[in-house]
């Protein structure tokens, strides 16, 4: 009887506890996180900050949403956060190749957003440069998939800048 | 929101004060809609 209750208790406390923080559904929703983004970028971008964007009703601690809106708007991000962030953005389930039309099409859906229906001039050739450069940086495989250990390691020594990925922010 | 915690906030992201409690206020806007439209 007084486990019944215990046990009761606790699941009014953990719902309390959830009422008081943001889930994923409605930050997607009301914030400006997903504005004028494809959604799957939007969910590559939460999920690097180790958000577990499968599960609508996960929950966005304060701390995580001030370490998401430095990223997003305040471009606060220490150095050493930004190359894990886009290491993750890049590659979200640690691949280690993925194909270049598929890296190409990222880049241009994310520098385009979802205002342009169709790729731009500018947005397809930021995204052919980003490819180039990968290429001169010598991080492909092939002609036609990135080695994306070796585009890591150029992007956490350095090499490859994260000033370059910024400009999708 | 406690001036310790935003100390210790604004110190850990590089934020000021001011972006501290703005986060907080959007923060708690986005808990109150929820809980508004858990009601309904």
């Amino acid at each position: 009887m007084i486990k019944t209750e215990i046990a009761k208790l606790k699941q009014l406390l953990s719902k309390a506890k959830a009422d008081f923080h943001v889930c994923l559904r409605e930050f997607i929703r009301f914030s400006d996180v997903g504005m004028a983004r494809f959604q799957d970028i939007t969910y590559r971008i939460i999920s690097s900050f180790g958000i577990d964007v499968s599960n609508e009703n996960a929950i966005i601690e304060f701390e995580n949403f001030c370490r998401i809106n430095c990223f997003l708007r305040y471009r606060k991000t220490s150095p050493s956060d930004l190359i894990k962030i886009w290491v993750k953005i890049l590659n979200p389930q640690s691949i280690p190749v993925i194909n270049v039309t598929n890296m190409e099409d990222f880049f241009e859906r994310f520098a385009r957003g979802t205002l342009q229906e169709q790729p731009t001039l500018i947005t397809t050739t930021f995204a052919k440069h980003m490819i180039d450069l990968f290429k001169l940086e010598q991080c492909m495989i092939d002609d036609d998939r990135i080695d994306m250990i070796k585009l890591q390691v150029k992007i956490e020594d350095g090499t490859l800048s994260t000033d370059l990925f910024n400009q999708l922010i | 929101m406690p001036a310790t915690e935003v100390e210790k906030l604004s110190t850990k992201f590089g934020l000021v004060w001011k972006d501290i409690y703005e986060l907080h206020s959007e923060y708690n806007s986005y808990v109150g809609i929820s809980i508004q439209e858990q009601e309904l």
